[in-house]
């Protein structure tokens, strides 16, 4: 069948415009998006730049966003993408940086934001081969996560990476989880783990968007466990120590009157004798009170006391 | 274009390919205290090994105590048709076990027995439940474990970074050039020792399991500096690679289908896989449907189902129903697991290969039977290496993984990849290091050599002619296909040898359009030299081995003959031609040709 192909073209060395460039391509109705790229490459234009490796979805090298869509070249039928219309739009994905027409920056994702996770076990000593008894039915938490692609989808998807591209990401967070579902990773190495991914831009800079879950290839839901790693913070008691402020204020400005208290939970978060902290507030707060929107005081409510034992029980239920 | 620039770095060991011998190899030199680098062509962490499914083959004994490192030596012997190097084999037996709890210990997780031991899968040819595993993607945990290893001890990762050429200095290598792939600037490396670990050749065929990496990089420039290569008819056409859509022909289906109880069938239903057992294997493998399904349960007492022959077996038995009108619509033969085992069970044991087919081809493997026929999957030939230290025919230079000969013989044993990655890559970084740590500084590279490599690698871009290196390579691997494919004759061989010729004509006339950044056109260009010097070889060689073994069948020569049953088939490259010869394999000690031989 006839296909239009509509390629982002970006290339540095010639100034770095960006534009697309269109091609026709005849394909048979099984073919890949992949199968349309690599005939224009071979046969219309060999400067077009793309990634491919395995071609059969295992190594997750070739995500794409096709027709805006983040997903792999190599997987993704050219029939299931022209229903619509004839033209197949391939652009870059989002959220790491281009180097030429569709290949983007790994190192930025994959080296320096995985890296920062420590995905490795350090051996506790010498070299000893005897085995570790691990139960199957422990290994089912990190079983999946185990069969990260590290192909990009699921930052291509995260709401905070376009204003803050420090944040380190649903990818490196899956990772994260990984090894702080181990099963071997217990008692202090456990402890070390979770101070990992809580340092910050990590695991309290989620704002659980749950893009992340819609756009792995795998299945693997990295917002999801971004929220169980929450849970098992919590159990172990918070490690970042700003979060953990921000979470005990939470609590006990609504266990106290019922209410949330801005003024107290923003001041608490940065902490009371932290004056530096607490200077950087003031423009805010000034800016807040000239225009009325400085929050109240709020006086304990009605009911206060039912909510505080509400509280309570969820805490002893956990 | 003399003096062209290039940036310059200095190593003790270079390490040219991150799969896994490279990374094995490059934490091996690092642990020795050497100053390390890992260059990789893709990026780090998508090298060959990631897409290995099946499992590590390592007699540790965990589901079947009878296992242990002899039982293994011998199976990997006896697959390979008894022309394995037999040190190689044994050092392999041996240490592959260590090898995979070290994996452990840096973070790697295998799927569990019920008493939470490291659990082991059946595979064709091994006697016993031999493969340490994670689902159907081993290689997947295997690569991150060492990729984020390497990372964990500061290794220099060098990703998308193609090296070229062996740079060499009285008589020994002492550094390597190549050009990144992003920029498309040069780099030179000087170094005291280069381990090559570039995996195989499988991108000369048409049909293949491989992906584009596979250009036989590290065997053609092995092969410019004077090294030895052995063995290289020596081609594993794997027996299962999908037939259908057109798109995905050749792309791998594990043989882990087969290990966990599916069958193969031809067009009337029928296992033919019985009517294929080969005198060597009679003994030792099933002949009746009963026994076979037995087997899975209780491999004491019953034989092995002949659907897990080894794979030169399994891959002619197929091509013969398909040639005899037995095949499947699409010209493969049916592999089924879907009558045999139930839904949870599949989904368990093979999730890829349920995605692979539901994504690739509309097929559930749950439901229906898959179309599978043989693919290119792996060269057993490669570089000549030393048993014992991986060090190849010239001084400094080292190889490991497939790109080396001599581990499989005549045809490896699914599993035996992956351990021998994890053995002969830590090998051949170690002696690697002891080389580089006992040798003098390397000589800055003399930069005559240095333009004249420089020149050769842009020349693509000058006014030359208009060939397309995509033109070509297609016409390779067409060439390969037809002409030295899975059976072979005289006559055909003999024209593929012409038609390479003109081939390496063509590439000098290929002319690229573009700059350098992150250029595919260029890339394969340069890709052409290695590829059409390996496929040379291959045909040399399987022209000059008039038998049928392993590996290589030829229809002119259809049986073995003992004179090619203890030899190693040698190419080496003298002033631009490459010649072939026989030379005797080395004589294997009287107690494990007694292990070799003994009746199970």
């Amino acid at each position: 069948m006839e296909v239009t192909y509509k390629v982002h073209r970006e290339d540095p060395e010639n100034g770095g415009e960006s534009s697309f460039s269109t091609y026709q391509v005849d394909l048979p109705e099984d073919a890949t998006v992949l199968d349309g790229l690599q005939k224009i490459r071979d046969e219309q234009d060999d400067t077009l730049a793309f990634r491919a490796s395995c071609c059969q979805g295992t190594c997750g090298e070739c995500a794409v966003r096709i027709n805006w869509r983040a997903q792999f070249t190599c997987t993704t039928k050219i029939a299931d993408v022209t229903k619509k219309g004839p033209e197949i739009l391939c652009a870059p994905v989002r959220n790491i940086p281009v180097i030429k027409d569709l290949v983007f920056d790994m190192d930025k994702f994959t080296w320096d934001k995985m890296a920062a996770m420590k995905p490795w076990m350090e051996p506790e000593d010498e070299f000893a081969p005897t085995e570790n008894l691990i139960p199957e039915s422990e290994m089912a938490d990190v079983r999946k996560t185990m069969s990260c692609y590290q192909c990009g989808l699921c930052d291509e998807g995260c709401a905070v990476l376009p204003v803050d591209f420090d944040f380190l990401g649903p990818g490196a967070m899956v990772k994260g989880y990984r090894f702080v579902m181990d099963p071997r990773e217990t008692g202090a190495r456990k402890e070390e783990r979770l101070a990992v991914v809580e340092q910050p831009k990590g695991l309290w800079d989620c704002v659980h968007c749950y893009e992340a879950n819609g756009k792995c290839a795998r299945g693997l839901e990295p917002s999801s466990k971004i929220m169980e790693m929450r849970d098992v913070s919590f159990k172990h008691g918070i490690k970042n120590e700003k979060v953990a402020r921000h979470h005990n204020s939470f609590i006990n400005s609504v266990k106290q009157t019922g209410w949330l208290d801005e003024r107290k939970l923003v001041m608490e978060t940065e902490g009371l004798t932290n004056i530096g902290g607490l200077m950087k507030l003031v423009p805010t707060a000034v800016r807040a009170m000239t225009r009325g929107k400085m929050p109240g005081r709020h006086e304990k409510r009605p009911g206060a006391d039912q909510i505080k034992r509400i509280i309570e029980k969820a805490e002893e239920s956990k | 274009m003399a003096g062209e620039s290039y940036e310059t770095h200095d190593y003790d060991v270079v390490v040219v390919g991150a799969g896994g011998a490279g990374l094995r190899a490059g934490i091996e030199a690092h642990d020795k205290g050497c100053k390390t680098a890992i260059i990789c062509k893709s990026l780090l962490g998508k090298a060959h090994t990631v897409m290995a499914e099946g499992g590590i083959a390592a007699a540790m004994g965990n589901v079947w105590p009878e296992d242990n490192w002899k039982v293994h030596f011998r199976d990997t012997m006896r697959g390979g048709k008894l022309l394995n190097n037999w040190r190689m084999a044994q050092i392999h037996a041996q240490q592959a076990p260590d090898r995979v709890l070290e994996l452990e210990e840096w973070g790697a997780l295998f799927d569990r027995t019920d008493e939470g031991l490291i659990l082991q899968r059946d595979f064709g040819g091994h006697r016993y439940a031999r493969l340490a595993h994670v689902g159907d993607r081993t290689g997947l945990e295997m690569i991150r474990t060492l990729q984020q290893r390497a990372v964990a001890l500061g290794i220099d990762v060098f990703m998308e970074c193609n090296i070229q050429h062996l740079l060499m200095n009285d008589g020994r290598v002492t550094g390597a050039i190549g050009y990144w792939r992003e920029s498309g600037e040069l780099i030179v490396f000087n170094c005291k020792a280069v381990v090559l670990a570039t995996g195989g050749s499988g991108k000369c065929w048409q049909v293949t399991s491989n992906s584009w990496e596979y250009s036989g990089d590290g065997m053609g420039m092995a092969m410019e500096v004077g090294a030895d290569l052995i063995d290289m008819e020596k081609v594993q056409f794997h027996p299962t690679g999908m037939v259908w859509p057109p798109s995905v022909r050749g792309i791998l289906v594990t043989e882990g289908v087969r290990g966990d109880g599916g069958t193969l069938l031809n067009s009337e239903g029928e296992r033919f896989m019985f009517n294929y057992i080969s005198d060597f294997f009679k003994a030792e493998t099933a002949d009746n449907e009963t026994e076979a399904d037995a087997w899975y349960q209780d491999k004491k007492n019953n034989r092995r189902t002949p659907d897990l022959l080894p794979r030169d077996e399994v891959a002619r038995a197929i091509n013969a129903e398909v040639k005899a009108g037995r095949g499947t619509e699409h010209g493969g033969v049916y592999l089924d697991i879907a009558n045999r085992r139930d839904a949870e069970y599949i989904m368990r044991r093979l999730p890829s290969m349920y995605h692979q087919f539901k994504e690739l081809a509309d097929v559930d493997i749950t439901k229906e039977a898959m179309e599978v026929g043989p693919t290119c999957h792996y060269i057993m030939g490669g570089v000549r290496v030393d048993a014992d230290t991986s060090a190849t025919t010239v001084e400094g230079l080292y190889a490991a993984g497939e790109v080396a000969g001599g581990l499989h013989g005549a045809n490896r044993l699914g599993g035996n990849s992956l351990s021998d990655l994890l053995v002969f890559g830590r090998i051949a970084g170690g002696s690697a290091a002891d080389y580089a740590l006992g040798a003098a500084a390397a000589a800055a590279p003399d930069a005559a050599e240095v333009d004249r490599l420089t020149t050769l690698m842009l020349e693509p871009f000058t006014d030359r002619g208009e060939e397309n290196p995509y033109a070509i390579h297609m016409d390779l691997q067409r060439t390969m296909h037809n002409l030295v494919g899975i059976i072979r004759t005289e006559s055909e061989m003999l024209k593929a040898m012409e038609e390479i010729a003109v081939y390496k004509e063509r590439a000098a006339r290929v002319k690229v359009e573009g700059g350098r950044r992150f250029n595919p056109g260029w890339h394969l260009a340069l890709d052409l030299r290695c590829l059409l010097g390996v496929a040379e070889a291959a045909t040399l060689s399987a022209l000059e081995c008039k038998e049928s073994r392993g590996g290589h069948t030829r229809d002119d020569y259809p049986d073995p003959d003992s004179k090619y049953g203890s030899v190693n088939v040698v190419t080496r490259k003298q002033n631009g031609t490459i010649s072939v010869s026989l030379e005797p394999l080395p004589e294997m000690p009287e107690e494990l040709r007694k292990i070799v031989e003994e009746q199970v």
